[in-house]
């Protein structure tokens, strides 16, 4: 059921506007005076409105013609803005291979220049720390890893060091809660490493969320370094898709330069542009590893793959998620 | 940790070998064009083929091919007629008596090879490179310039080889041609001939400047395969549409040139 609330002048006009607007099935359930005593206000409610959304174009962006793998390598490749450079160094590498496939000879392609690691398999000891600028996920990719190991009956410990944001504790400690887990909070370096090796997890996975750090000032990136050295941690840095090329590129140096190597990218599933990710990757030589690809908890986070980046990259943005990840999905 | 890269090679759909680098495959660039690629090109073929090694020299420059101007050939089978369809690649060689090397002709004069799709160029490039199985040497001509068609023909090449002169606008050319080849190709091996230099001593300061530049800004450090200097006698056998070696063996150049080829036999090996 919809609501939807009218303001005119008299309950004729109100009413005139409720059957213009949501249909004769509309039913009134509520009437007041308008504001400031002017007027009427009639609150309407229908069930099973269906709003007619506009069809958003995709600006600028060829659809593939040609029948030639290659050609359509490259008209993908511009279609997600990846820069001239990028799309033919990758279409160079993608005649590597004797075939006529371009899903197999983009994804050969991407496995001779990008490299995709696994964050969260058993052999890898560290602790790992999700770091990040201001929105891009980092919390929600915390649950998420976090929801996965549950699932899994993996041990797992929580920790964060968000003590700035409004509500950031308490974001991941509602999180954490739902799934039975403690979340320990802590407010520098030297707690943190107290946190982890005061009690040490025999096996299993400690996760660190972060506070969001800007990547251009000098003296966050620092105390985010510190964090990270303190417990050795793997740090894994989360952006989202569909930025701006240079912009995700600079931020993905800046991490870099503290020795953040692994990149988890979100916001796959409200983006139809991947040019960005692609060239920041492969200027920073940064390791691909999950991306999101659902706002739910339980949903989302997918190993990425040379041959599924491919998928992703040369599918039908309507279709994108789908086709990329199906039977694939975690 | 386990790397999730290999989850391509388990993809049994996927288990294809990439093309093999090919040693014996010597792409011929510059860059800027006018610097003698083409007259080097046909020289060092020759060369090549005087120190008993079976050469093809293939004139990849598809949109203006001018291998067969030069040595006054007018070939019945050339490029064309193998993307026209009507041939196969190797039906497409022809033996060069003169100087017992052989050819695959382009077709000057007309410029729409330079725009065949990329399919069509990979397919030719890996034919090409199959073909090179049965020679001691391939040497591709390639066009001036750093487009697309020509980086894809030459992708792969076991080395290429660099033709600049000392001007500064071929220098700098020179220097973007290996900035691009090896953005795109990482592995990619790089090897500098100077020439039309005043003299050995000339020519070595010019390799100096351009692979300063390379080591300072893109970390490597290309070869002098050598320097060729400025002849008299050189745009004669041009003009009479003969090699050099052929008219003036003992020539300046044609002793260089010579040196080259002695040399990139002892440097590089037959890949079989």
């Amino acid at each position: 059921m919809r609501f939807k609330t009218f303001t005119a002048a008299t309950i004729a006009e109100a009413m005139k506007l409720v059957s213009q607007s949501l249909g004769e099935e509309a039913v009134i359930v509520a009437t007041d005076k308008g504001p400031q005593g002017k007027g009427v206000r009639v609150t309407a409610a229908v069930e099973n409105i269906h709003f007619e959304l506009p069809h958003i174009p995709e600006h600028d962006v060829p659809s593939p013609q040609s029948e030639d793998p290659y050609d359509v390598i490259l008209s993908y490749l511009e279609r997600h803005g990846t820069p001239a450079h990028l799309a033919n160094k990758l279409l160079r590498a993608a005649t590597a291979i004797p075939t006529t496939n371009p899903k197999l000879a983009l994804a050969s392609a991407f496995d001779r220049f990008f490299t995709f690691l696994n964050i969260t398999h058993k052999d890898n000891p560290k602790p790992l720390m999700f770091v990040g600028p201001p929105g891009t996920g980092k919390t929600i990719a915390v649950a998420k890893v976090v929801a996965r190991a549950v699932m899994d009956h993996e041990p797992v410990r929580v920790i964060t060091t968000d003590n700035l944001k409004a509500g950031g504790i308490e974001q991941l400690s509602f999180l954490t809660s739902i799934m039975g887990l403690d979340l320990s909070a802590v407010k520098s370096p030297a707690g943190l490493l107290k946190a982890v090796f005061d009690d040490p997890l025999e096996k299993g996975l400690i996760i660190v969320d972060t506070n969001a750090v800007n990547p251009y000032a000098k003296d966050e990136l620092n105390v985010l370094h510190e964090y990270i050295d303190a417990i050795g941690a793997d740090p894994i840095l989360v952006l989202p898709a569909g930025g701006d090329t240079g912009e995700t590129t600079d931020i993905a140096s800046a991490f870099q330069a503290i020795g953040v190597d692994k990149i988890l990218i979100t916001r796959v599933d409200v983006t139809r542009r991947l040019g960005s990710v692609l060239t920041a990757v492969e200027q920073t030589k940064m390791h691909f590893t999950e991306i999101s690809i659902s706002p739910l908890i339980a949903l989302g986070l997918t190993a990425i793959t040379p041959v599924s980046l491919s998928r992703l990259v040369l599918s039908d943005p309507s279709q994108l998620i789908n086709k990329a990840f199906n039977n694939n999905t975690k | 940790m386990k790397s999730n890269a290999t989850a391509i090679k388990q993809d049994p759909s996927s288990a294809q070998e990439h093309v093999p680098r090919t040693d014996n495959i010597i792409a011929i660039a510059s860059g800027k064009g006018g610097v003698g690629k083409t007259f080097l090109s046909i020289s060092l073929s020759q060369a090549f083929s005087k120190l008993n090694k079976k050469t093809l020299l293939f004139d990849g420059d598809l949109g203006l091919a001018n291998v067969d101007i030069q040595l006054g050939l007018m070939p019945e089978r050339d490029l064309g007629s193998v993307l026209g369809g009507g041939i196969n690649l190797k039906q497409s060689i022809i033996h060069f008596d003169l100087a017992n090397f052989d050819i695959i002709a382009g077709r000057s004069g007309v410029g729409n090879f330079a725009t065949l799709p990329p399919l069509r160029l990979a397919q030719l490039r890996n034919e090409l490179f199959a073909l090179g199985n049965s020679y001691d040497f391939v040497l591709v001509d390639l066009g001036a310039g750093v487009d697309r068609t020509m980086r894809l023909l030459s992708a792969y090449a076991g080395s290429y080889i660099v033709v600049t002169n000392a001007e500064p606008t071929a220098l700098t050319d020179a220097y973007a041609f290996i900035k691009i080849t090896l953005y795109e190709d990482p592995d990619a091996k790089i090897k500098i001939i100077i020439n039309m230099a005043d003299s050995h001593k000339e020519g070595e300061r010019t390799f100096l400047t351009l692979s300063n530049a390379c080591r300072e800004f893109l970390k490597i450090s290309p070869q002098l395969a050598g320097v060729v200097r400025r002849d008299k006698k050189v745009p004669d056998p041009i003009r009479y549409q003969t090699p050099v070696l052929t008219r003036y063996p003992n020539c300046h150049a044609a002793s260089d040139i010579m040196d080259i080829a002695y040399r990139l036999t002892n440097m590089a090996s037959k890949n079989k």
